[in-house]
This record gives structure tokens, C-alpha cells and sequence, in this order.
């Protein structure tokens, strides 16, 4: 077996993320023991830490976590703003746009911090400031016209 | 072009899958016209739920995935008598035919007909991804000597280790330049306390990512050379003696 010549453009190939998203549109019990085995090779492929921190999606989840667990007594967003973790991620820059974006979608949170620091924007008029539904929704039509949603 | 059909053909599912950008006003409530139309040849109804999870890693413990939520992305109509679903999704269209299967004539004229109703009812932006999708059980005998004696596509062990395999998974993206597709070929086996038999899932999805914003029905032409790419895979990969079991 010799390496395939891939010259087909880049979006022509998925992320493994879409590989595992597509696997649930198979419904047999067949396809299950491909997407089960398929689920535990993913696992047993990002143990390893430094796989996972090449990942900036596993990347996000693992800081996420560990500021959730670290933050999740604390009401005080600067205090929340201020942990490594939630910093890290803003180190990430645009590769947590989406991510944090995606995030807002679900359980709007305090990630309004970290928007505002990777873009250097805020899209939340005067009036919502303060009001987490309207700030999310207003972050996220900013991550549609700026393409980050679809 | 013609292709040799087998009488015991080892399918166990077949999947025609559509992504598409729907218009931002259409909701889930609007693909349930489409319950409304078949539901005498689909008469179950059921919301399809997509779940997101968090990948807890952690460098002393175990990795765990935790379900962190969940949202209805769309319905799923279901004929149990004849073991085929109808996926009307937010981001696509599914149809799946459990065993047993037919033929392709039969299998695609139906998806047509059922994209046709979905596309007149979802009115979609644009067409973002084609699939075509064949999961096939082959229940190899033992004992086994060798896998290359029915299939040719497998895993290879250097010559010189112990040749035993006690599971595996196998997962090849192949590019076709020609048609501008690829095929995700996946290859594993069932755990089975059975040691009479060997049953492996030889699954080939083959894919286009491309657009289409208008004229739907090329999309079929389309298909037709994803399902020559499909059969070209299968047929390469399995031996005369793998045939045979199939006739």
C-alpha cells in the first residue's frame, strides 16, 4: 500500500469531528459496533496530553472544564476572568471563536470577557450590558456576520 | 454499467445522505409535512435528538466523554415492516434501508422520491454534501488462515511478528481525483464469543463535498458515479472464494 497523491482543495476533507458526526446518520446495529469501536479509538487516541493540546477543540474542553470545576461557587466575573484556565483560553485567540460561540448557543455564560479580548469588539448595545440572554444573543448574530457561525 | 448482483449480498444497511443549508425560517415543525405525505408507507414518528459531549482529559486519571447537552435536530420517520427510516434533518436529508436490501434501482428511485417531497417542503439554500453508504457483515469462516484468501483490503502485519489479531479497526480515506470524491472505507470486527466464525463489518461510504445551489436533480448523475466508486471498492477488495459465499 503506498500514500494516496491527495491534490483534491482542502475542504474536500473532514475534520475528525465530522467523521464522528456522520456516523449517527447509520441506524443498524452494524454501524454501531463501527461508531462504539470508533468512540473508543478516539479516546484511546487523545490521552495523551500533548495530542490533546495540538487540538485546539480538545484544547478548549479540557480549560473549560477545569475553570468550570475551579469557578463554579465564584459570582464574580473578574475573579471567574482571572483563572488560568479562562486565560489560556484566551490565548488561544480566533481558533476559540467558534468554540466559545458554540458554547453561548447552549447555556450562555460568562465568556463575554473572553470574546471581547480575542477580538477586540463589543457588539452588545448599552442597554443589554449586564443581561447574559440578550449579550449571548448578541454575540452570537455578531459570530454570523462575521462567519463563524453557520 | 452493469455489475455483477449477488443473491446472498452481505448488506446489512444502505444510506443516501444529503447535507443542506436550510433557510434560517425553517423549523423542525415544517419537516413534519413531510410525515403527513408518507406516513402511510412510514408510519412512526420520532424526534431525532444530536448530542454534544465534553472530552474530560486528564493526564492521571482515565479520559472520560461527558453528555453535556442535547438539542432535537430533526424527525426521523420509521416503516418497520420493511425496515427502512426517512431522516428529515435541519442540516440534511437521510434515507437508510435496513436488510434486506434490493437493488439499486429500487433503493435510489425511492430516496428520490422522498428528497424531492423534503427539498419541496425544507426549500433548501443549497446542497453541501452528497454520501452514498453500504455497511456490509461478512461472516468469514474459521479457521482463518489468511485474510487476503477472501478479502484484500486489510490490515497488514510485518511478516516476521506473530500473525494472530485479536480485534481490530481500520479506518482509510481515499481520494478519487476523477469524480472529486473520496471514501472513507472502514473496516472492523464484531466481538463474538462464537469462535466458529469471524464477522467483519466491511463499511464503504463514499462522499462529494461540493455545492449546488440550483438544478437538485444533477445531484443523481452524481450518485450514480459515487455508487460506481462504491462498487469498484467492494468488488476490488474481495476475492473469488468471497465472492462465492455471496451467490
Amino acid at each position: 500500500m503506498t500514500c494516496a497523491n491527495l491534490s483534491l482543495s482542502k475542504k474536500s476533507y473532514p475534520s475528525f469531528a465530522t467523521q464522528i458526526t456522520t456516523h449517527d446518520r447509520a441506524q443498524g446495529k452494524d454501524s454501531l459496533i463501527v461508531s462504539t469501536t470508533y468512540e473508543h479509538l478516539m479516546t484511546y487516541t487523545l490521552m495523551p496530553i500533548t495530542r490533546e493540546r495540538a487540538n485546539p477543540k480538545t484544547n478548549f474542553y479540557r480549560l473549560k472544564i477545569e475553570w468550570e470545576r475551579d469557578t463554579i461557587t465564584s459570582s464574580f466575573v473578574i475573579q471567574a476572568a482571572m483563572h488560568p484556565a479562562y486565560q489560556q483560553i484566551i490565548g488561544m485567540g480566533e481558533a476559540a471563536i467558534p468554540l466559545i460561540l458554540d458554547e453561548i448557543q447552549t447555556k450562555p455564560s460568562h465568556w463575554f470577557w473572553a470574546l471581547g479580548a480575542i477580538t477586540g469588539e463589543n457588539p452588545v448595545p448599552p442597554q443589554d450590558r449586564g443581561k447574559l440572554q440578550k449579550m449571548a444573543e448578541a454575540w452570537i448574530n455578531w459570530g454570523r456576520k462575521n462567519g463563524y457561525i453557520k | 454499467m452493469d455489475y455483477e448482483t449477488f443473491a446472498n449480498a452481505p448488506i446489512t444497511e444502505a444510506l443516501i445522505d444529503i447535507n443542506v443549508e436550510l433557510p434560517d425560517d425553517i423549523e423542525i415543525s415544517h419537516l413534519s409535512l413531510l410525515h403527513e405525505r408518507i406516513k402511510d408507507r412510514f408510519p412512526e414518528k420520532q424526534q431525532r435528538v444530536s448530542f454534544r459531549a465534553d472530552f474530560n482529559l486528564s493526564p492521571k486519571e482515565p479520559t472520560t466523554v461527558i453528555p453535556t447537552a442535547s438539542k432535537p435536530d430533526g424527525l426521523r420517520f420509521r416503516s418497520p415492516i420493511e425496515n427502512k427510516i426517512v431522516q428529515a434533518r435541519k442540516d440534511g436529508f437521510t434515507f437508510n434501508k435496513l436488510k434486506p436490501y434490493e437493488n439499486w434501482k429500487i433503493f435510489s428511485a425511492e430516496a428520490r422520491d422522498l428528497w424531492n417531497m423534503y427539498k419541496d417542503i425544507a426549500k433548501p439554500n443549497k446542497v453541501t454534501k452528497i454520501g452514498l453508504r453500504y455497511i456490509n457483515r461478512i461472516e468469514l469462516p474459521f479457521p482463518l488462515q489468511d485474510f487476503k484468501e477472501y478479502i484484500l483490503t486489510i490490515p497488514e502485519i510485518a511478516p516476521t511478528l506473530p500473525q494472530g489479531m485479536a480485534h481490530f479497526f481500520m479506518q482509510l480515506l481515499i481520494p478519487n481525483q476523477k469524480i472529486e470524491a473520496m471514501a472513507t472505507i472502514t473496516e472492523t470486527m464484531e466481538p463474538s464469543s462464537d469462535i466458529s466464525r469471524f464477522p467483519l463489518i466491511f463499511d464503504i461510504d463514499v462522499w462529494q463535498q461540493k455545492l449546488y445551489t440550483d438544478n437538485y436533480d444533477r445531484i443523481w448523475d452524481e450518485f450514480e458515479k459515487l455508487r460506481a466508486f462504491k462498487n469498484e471498492i467492494f468488488l476490488e477488495s474481495l476475492t473469488e472464494k468471497a465472492k462465492e459465499m455471496f451467490r
